[in-house]
């Protein structure tokens, strides 16, 4: 393995990316791999299905359900109190975002879609859908 | 017929968990590596190879600990798993031994949190949930959040996990913990990541454990007793990117199925069980991961004391996490060391009566889209 294109090189994965994680379109900015298809955020370089490294950038949906949610009361990361969950995406992906809704509004297998907000320290988060009741 | 290469647990020994900021790591680990020579019945001279597990000691943190004593020309090992290092060290000593490297072999597990100034336990800053605000409690409390929306559960059957561990610990002289607290104070203490309150969550402290393993021929030579290694058993989590059941976590199912397969018996075998509470409901997920109830029935276990004296497997007699402490690096080994004094009849008056089986489990870690980093069980049956 001496020619030059055999030599691997690094992914720059803490390069940074400026661009808002919620597209033009309200989806999530993400990642769909061109073999097998699977989705990943944040957006995958090797596949763990298939091993494939040709991934895409891809909308994933903006939509899904509020698996489990937590108020945190301590942190070094952000200003506390902020509100966390497992969202399960319409296409099957589980993320972990900002929940942007008071705890009041929130339960499990809550109806939720993706917004920017300056509410949110991270500048994006998932808020209860219109209609759905805790 | 037990094989000559098998490992045994021959002698132990902590130090008490607390906070001992005027304390190195050498200076936390030393007395207990000290103590587990003597308790074994060695010298320096005999150890073979040394194992030390922890998750924030630096560099080299095992050479630093037994160059203290002695120790050196021998192959020392350090081992970062987080909260599952100390026991992944013990899980390389009965490797070493059963493929016959050694004869004698020194663990040791040590961590000092009071280094952080308090606070959540540090993570790496390179997981994406972690740039996303996770924090450990947080993992926990939506575990447990899950648990209360799918059980006929409620806070106060978290708060009872602490309740029974402060309880425990209170006859444990090793505790950082050594008072017992009832269910309002578990409650009305401040809250860390809603529904875990202050009392839920293990404190920050400092501590260390040493253990010494035989190969049976070595301890039949020198005369021995102790505890058999019956399984020795370590998983990492597998990567899922959707859907995972935070009430099943996977890890701790799949490394409690291989380690009853490995030992030959079974959870209704076990006398006494030193498992991961590092948050209250993972006490509950967890007696049905290891097998001490069917899913589903952890409440009803609890609440009728079956897990407690009296009942039928004594769950962390030491006080557990919650009581105990829970440095790091030391857990692992800690609880190795708190059920061979109990299968030796060294526990003093937290003494779980005729003590055959012991399992030990413990967790390390949380990594985005695994239930845990790394999950380690050990089986411990007494020497005959
Ligand atoms: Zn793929």
């Amino acid at each position: 393995m001496t020619d030059q294109e055999s030599v691997l090189l690094p992914v720059a994965d803490t390069a940074g990316d400026d661009r808002p994680v919620v597209t033009e379109t309200g989806g999530l900015r993400g990642g769909r791999c061109q073999s097998c298809g699977a989705g990943s955020f944040p957006r995958a370089y090797i596949c763990p299905s298939c091993n494939n490294t040709t991934i895409e950038e891809a909308e994933l949906p903006g939509e899904g359900s509020l698996y489990t949610w937590t108020t945190v009361h301590i942190s070094p990361t952000f200003p506390t109190p902020y509100t966390l969950g497992y969202i399960d995406l319409s296409d099957g992906l589980r993320l972990l975002a900002q929940v942007l809704a008071p705890q009041e509004q929130l339960r499990c297998d809550l109806p939720v879609r993706l917004v920017s907000s300056d509410q949110s320290p991270t500048g994006w988060g998932f808020v209860p859908v219109e209609g759905a009741t805790a | 017929m037990i094989q000559e290469t098998a490992a045994s647990v021959i002698g132990g020994a902590m130090i008490k968990m607390g906070k001992h900021r005027e304390s190195s790591y050498s200076g936390l680990a030393a007395p207990a590596a000290l103590g587990a020579l003597r308790d074994a019945g060695i010298t320096k001279d005999d150890v073979g190879a040394v194992f030390c597990g922890h998750a924030f000691g630096g560099m080299l943190t095992g050479q630093r600990i037994v160059k203290e004593l002695g120790i050196g020309d021998v192959p020392v090992t350090n081992v970062d798993n987080a909260c599952s290092g100390g026991a992944t060290a013990v899980h390389l000593a009965v490797r070493a031994i059963e493929d016959g490297h050694c004869d004698i072999a020194l663990v040791i597990g040590v961590d000092k949190l009071t280094q952080f100034g308090g606070g959540t336990l540090p993570l790496v800053q390179e997981d994406p949930e972690v740039q996303n605000g996770i924090v450990m409690p947080a993992v926990y409390a939506m575990r447990a959040r899950r648990f209360l929306h799918e059980r006929d559960a409620k806070v106060e059957d978290l708060a009872a996990v602490s309740v029974k561990a402060r309880r425990h610990g209170a006859a444990n002289p090793y505790a950082q913990f050594q008072s017992e607290v009832t269910v309002e104070q578990v409650l009305d203490s401040r809250p860390i990541a809603d529904p875990l309150t202050l009392m839920q969550c293990c404190p920050t402290g400092d501590g260390a454990a040493a253990v010494v393993l035989m190969s049976e021929r070595e301890r039949k030579r020198r005369g021995a007793q102790g505890m058999r290694a019956a399984a020795s058993v370590l998983h990492s989590g597998q990567f899922e990117a959707g859907f995972r059941d935070m009430l099943r976590p996977e890890i701790s199912y799949h490394s409690a199925r291989d380690a009853y397969e490995a030992a030959g018996f079974g959870p209704e075998d076990l006398d006494v069980v030193e498992l991961h509470d590092a948050f209250t409901i993972a006490e509950l997920v967890y007696y049905e991961a290891l097998g001490l109830c069917e899913p589903g029935e952890s409440v009803g276990l609890l609440r009728d004391g079956r897990t407690t004296y009296g009942g039928d497997v004594v769950v962390n007699p030491s006080g557990g996490l919650l009581s105990k402490g829970h440095p790091v690096g030391a857990s692992g080994v800690a609880q190795v060391v708190e059920v061979l004094w109990h299968l030796t009849d060294r526990a003093g008056a937290r003494q779980v009566g005729d003590a055959q089986r012991a399992l030990t489990h413990v967790t390390g870690g949380g990594i985005a889209g695994l239930d845990h980093g790394a999950c380690t069980i050990h089986l411990f049956e007494r020497t005959a």
